[in-house]
């Protein structure tokens, strides 16, 4: 039985898929970081009428994926708030995956090939810090085995690194050629999340992964 | 459309605001406020009420919906907060609401902040009769902001005459609430301590009220309209030193009753010389500074003296909320104003001459 999801992701930039199994049938993405509350909706619309669904009855559409993150917050809430209201409105199921998680899955066969048993994926934190997760490679499968954290560059775990994070700290961490500038896609999300969903397990609460308070401070007169 | 059934979102600040409403009837006013866990810092700490709009955008629309007793299958348009306010919480509101336009198919509004607390105005729970009134005005006072507004048409064109070059009237509030150890939100904490002190115990200063910043009416200084509140914080923060230096104990009470005082004279005084000197003869006063007892009694008596109509809606509808969104999307979709785009962007320093983007 055929299944079709739509994907978002805006843990970096932002993008949105539609999948029907396991083949990507339409897909929209920007290069920009800053602007997802204003693309989104635009891209969703596009990429569903692409794939011949219509947008204010989503029939057709069996669920929805989106990325969770680690990412910069006002982006990431974009995305996640998006999806949790189309599926409310739609009445289908929405389903979490960490967005390094689906970046993972895409590098996964690559780290393979150079011969990486464990690797790492990094993005950009801001304030000169990366998120991360470290990873086991079982045949071209991504395992997560520690993450996902927000440190400063030479905080990582040393093994070979995919992501942009690589690329902005060329200096703290190795870098693997042709992925130093790759961020997290909805076609990621949408191959990871089918294939958890078929595996009954490593999806996530559909919410933000902020891996960082708010910073806030009290002020000094309000101190005790 | 005559009465169009309108869903309005509001997520500028620390509200989560969703309403209902049918032409000018509401249907359904439903407000979650994250302003508990502002507390502890004397003001709203922008992250913290992002954080708090994802969480409560699906439970606060489910509540609007019931309270409606409708489904969004009856709903002719969305309206939706699209500034001015907090970007990264104006986001969670434009983000939902395009979600929401996009899966319904139905058409979406983003409109102005400030112009949504005039069209709550609107609303026949509002309890304003503005079908005598030739010319309205608007006075807002929040703690994000701080306008005299002349509304020649609400859903085309209002004008700002005046309005704060610093600090929001709330703001000060916090700020001095702060000062003088009073907790948050400054508002309501400080106008229970005035009660009990004196106004005019100290003389602090009315912002902008010099003869350069006024000029006349015919040749008015810029700032006649205008106000500022930053010098008179200042001068609550050197009264205060004053009675520590000495290690006196501080009359808190005087002090807020003073800062009130000057607060609600300079807001009142300009606000009503503005009204006369536009011919407005009616003034709807929004934002959650009205539920402020002084405020409310010297702009009744200023009003009637200059011979001006006044309307304070309940405090519930003063303050952040959906149906006022809501209230003035109803308006913008009977006047067969265009609806939004949805590529358009929230827009934290939007002006008051874009009523909706």
């Amino acid at each position: 039985m055929s299944k079709t999801y739509l994907a978002l992701d805006t843990s970096a930039t932002a993008s949105a898929a539609v999948v029907r199994d396991d083949d990507v049938i339409a897909h929209r993405c920007t290069s920009s970081q800053r602007n997802h509350s204003e693309v989104l909706a635009g891209f969703i619309t596009e990429a569903l009428t692409e794939a011949t669904i219509d947008p204010s009855t989503a029939e057709g559409l069996d669920g929805i994926f989106v990325g969770v993150g680690p990412g910069p917050f006002t982006g990431l809430r974009a995305g996640i708030i998006t999806a949790q209201t189309l599926a409310h409105t739609w009445q289908l199921p929405v389903y979490g995956v960490l967005s390094l998680d689906g970046l993972a899955h895409r590098v996964a066969a690559d780290a393979f090939r150079v011969g990486a048993e464990e690797f790492v994926v990094a993005t950009d934190a801001r304030r000169k810090e990366v998120y991360w997760a470290h990873y086991d490679n079982i045949g071209g499968q991504p395992q997560r085995l520690h993450g996902p954290f927000v440190n400063a560059a030479p905080d990582v775990t040393e093994l070979p690194v995919f992501g942009a994070g690589a690329g902005l700290y060329p200096q703290e961490l190795f870098g693997i050629a042709g992925f130093t500038d790759a961020v997290p896609d909805a076609s990621d999300i949408a191959a990871y999340g089918t294939i958890a969903l078929r595996r009954g397990r490593g999806l996530q609460p559909v919410e933000p992964q902020y891996l960082r308070g708010h910073d806030a401070k009290i002020p000094k007169q309000l101190r005790s | 459309m005559k009465h169009p059934t309108v869903l309005g979102i509001e997520t500028s600040c620390d509200e989560t605001g969703i309403g209902i409403v049918a032409g000018t009837n509401l249907l359904a006013h439903q407000v979650a406020s994250s302003m508990d866990e502002h507390v502890a810092f004397g003001g709203v700490i922008p992250e913290i009420a992002a954080r708090a709009h994802v969480t409560e955008f699906l439970p606060v629309l489910e509540a609007a919906l019931e309270e409606a007793n409708i489904t969004l299958d009856d709903i002719d348009a969305i309206a939706v907060t699209a500034g001015p306010g907090l970007a990264g919480a104006l986001m969670v509101g434009v983000s939902g609401a395009k979600a929401l336009a996009l899966a319904t198919g139905k058409p979406l509004y983003g409109i102005n902040h400030l112009i949504a607390h005039i069209g709550v105005g609107y609303l026949d729970a509002s309890g304003a009769d503005l079908t005598r009134v030739n010319q309205l005005g608007a006075l807002l006072v929040s703690g994000g902001h701080s306008e005299m507004l002349k509304i020649n048409s609400l859903t085309s064109d209002v004008e700002l005459l005046g309005g704060t070059i610093d600090d929001a009237a709330g703001e000060a509030y916090d700020k001095v609430a702060r000062l003088i150890g009073a907790g948050y939100p400054g508002g309501p904490v400080i106008d229970k301590m005035a009660s009990q002190g004196d106004g005019r115990a100290f003389k602090f200063p009315r912002g902008l009220s010099a003869p350069k910043n006024m000029g006349t009416r015919d040749a008015p200084g810029k700032d006649r309209y205008n106000w500022s509140f930053s010098g008179l914080k200042t001068a609550v923060s050197r009264a205060v030193e004053q009675f520590k230096i000495r290690d006196m104990e501080i009359p808190a009470n005087d002090i807020a009753a003073s800062f009130q005082e000057a607060v609600a004279d300079v807001i009142t005084k300009k606000a009503v010389l503005a009204a006369t000197e536009h011919d407005i003869d009616h003034i709807l006063l929004g934002g959650g500074v009205a539920a402020n007892s002084r405020l409310r009694n010297l702009l009744t008596e200023r009003t009637q003296a200059a011979g001006i109509g006044l309307t304070i809606p309940p405090i519930n509808l003063c303050t952040d909320n959906g149906a006022m969104v809501a209230a003035l999307g109803a308006q913008l979709v009977a006047d067969g104003i265009v609806p939004s785009d949805l590529g358009f962007s929230a827009d934290p320093t939007q002006q008051v001459s874009i009523i909706s983007v």
